[in-house]
């Protein structure tokens, strides 16, 4: 029965849909299969017979799939085009063949590194254009506003670092791999962990840094924590990183139960 | 009885199985054995045309499928319930007088 998973991942898999959209057609394209091959076989026909010409009577592929997306709301169909980083993305918590820890976790920083030195471009520019939105009060100095920042994003590298290198060699990375196999909620569990130890192993330095610095300001990251956005938003950033990190974790049990569902099968079109 | 297939089926899927639906909830293999022995075995449709109609159907609120419980579910996928809405109930007494007056005028034509 194999087979007809396969084909309704090749007719399914390449629709532009919300992952809930797609596993009810999937579920339902499945569960018709299977029931219109075993009415076959009941008549008599041996299962590889019973599958073929169930998949021949459901139609072709490319046209059944052209009718499904048809019923995908335009809205959904533009939220949901392909990321070309995607199968990046599947494969994040997996190694090569023979890669070290220490090869694995320089690989990933560099990728964190990338990505957050350009949300902190961003925040800069937003910042010193005037086009933040809350008044600063003891607005700080830019050389001091500078060397927070870099001193920030020097303890969100190493802390990545750190989290990449013990999650390998501790072997929480395999246990988040999404495709390693493995109940799905220690999946979803191990992200979470290690997503907030990363949290906490990023912002302590940094509170520790402001605090040894300049004790009279509670600021972290360029003074935002203490102006006005500060004592009104940060205790809330901080849940919210947290509760990120819960979710995350859901999602990645979610995501994993997919992957060994449907994910994982060799589809050829 | 010559087979009816594709096109000549395309446009009246839909109120077929608002139709077949009347008779009782039914997942999407049961939509189509309806189908296939009301038609008599005369109707060659492409099994997996089915379940668009269905989503469209659903999407304009004259069905309702609701995925079978596990109790009542066999080995395997679970399957998914459809039942006609009171929408679809009204939209299938409407399609229903647009069919007759359909049949009427052009039978008339093409009979004569």
């Amino acid at each position: 029965m194999d087979q007809l998973r396969v084909h309704v991942e090749r007719i399914v898999r390449p629709i532009r849909a919300t992952a809930g959209r797609k596993n009810k057609m999937r579920e339902e394209l499945l569960a018709h299969l299977m029931q219109k091959a075993e009415a076959l076989m009941a008549k008599g026909a041996d299962e590889a017979t019973a599958c073929a010409q169930a998949i021949e009577q459901l139609g072709g592929p490319a046209a059944l799939r052209a009718d499904l997306q048809a019923t995908v709301p335009a809205l959904e169909r533009l939220a949901c085009l392909p990321l070309p980083a995607s199968p990046f993305l599947d494969r994040y918590f997996e190694k090569d063949e023979g890669e070290t820890p220490l090869h694995f976790a320089l690989v990933r920083t560099s990728h964190m590194a990338l990505a957050i030195g350009a949300i902190l471009l961003v925040a800069a520019t937003v910042r010193w254009s005037g086009l933040f939105p809350f008044r600063q009060r003891n607005a700080n100095p830019r050389a001091y506003c500078l060397i927070m920042m870099s001193f920030s994003y020097l303890s969100v590298v190493v802390s990545s670092f750190v989290c990449y290198y013990f999650a390998d060699v501790t072997g929480l990375r395999r246990l988040m791999s999404k495709v390693a196999p493995g109940p799905a909620w220690v999946k979803g569990g191990a992200l979470c962990l290690f997503m907030t130890a990363e949290i906490v192993l990023m912002i302590a330095p940094i509170m520790l840094f402001v605090w040894i610095i300049n004790p009279a300001d509670g600021g972290i990251l360029v003074d935002v924590f203490s102006g006005e956005f500060g004592r009104r938003f940060g205790i809330g950033i901080l849940l919210v990183l947290l509760v990120a990190s819960v979710i995350s974790g859901l999602a990645m049990k979610y995501e994993h139960e997919q992957w060994r569902k449907w994910g994982s099968l060799h589809v050829d079109d | 009885m010559n087979n009816i297939c594709g096109d000549e089926l395309r446009g009246h899927l839909e109120t077929m199985v608002l139709s077949v639906l009347e008779r009782g909830e039914a997942h999407g293999y049961e939509i189509l054995q309806r189908l296939e022995s009301a038609g008599c075995g005369a109707l060659k449709l492409k099994e997996g045309t089915l379940y668009p109609a269905l989503y469209r159907l659903e999407e304009a609120g004259l069905v309702k499928g609701v995925w079978e419980s596990g109790a009542e579910s066999r080995r395997g996928p679970r399957r998914r319930n459809y039942r006609l809405t009171a929408a679809g109930k009204r939209e299938l007494a409407r399609r229903r007088e647009s069919w007759r007056n359909f049949v009427a005028v052009i039978g008339r034509i093409v009979e004569a």
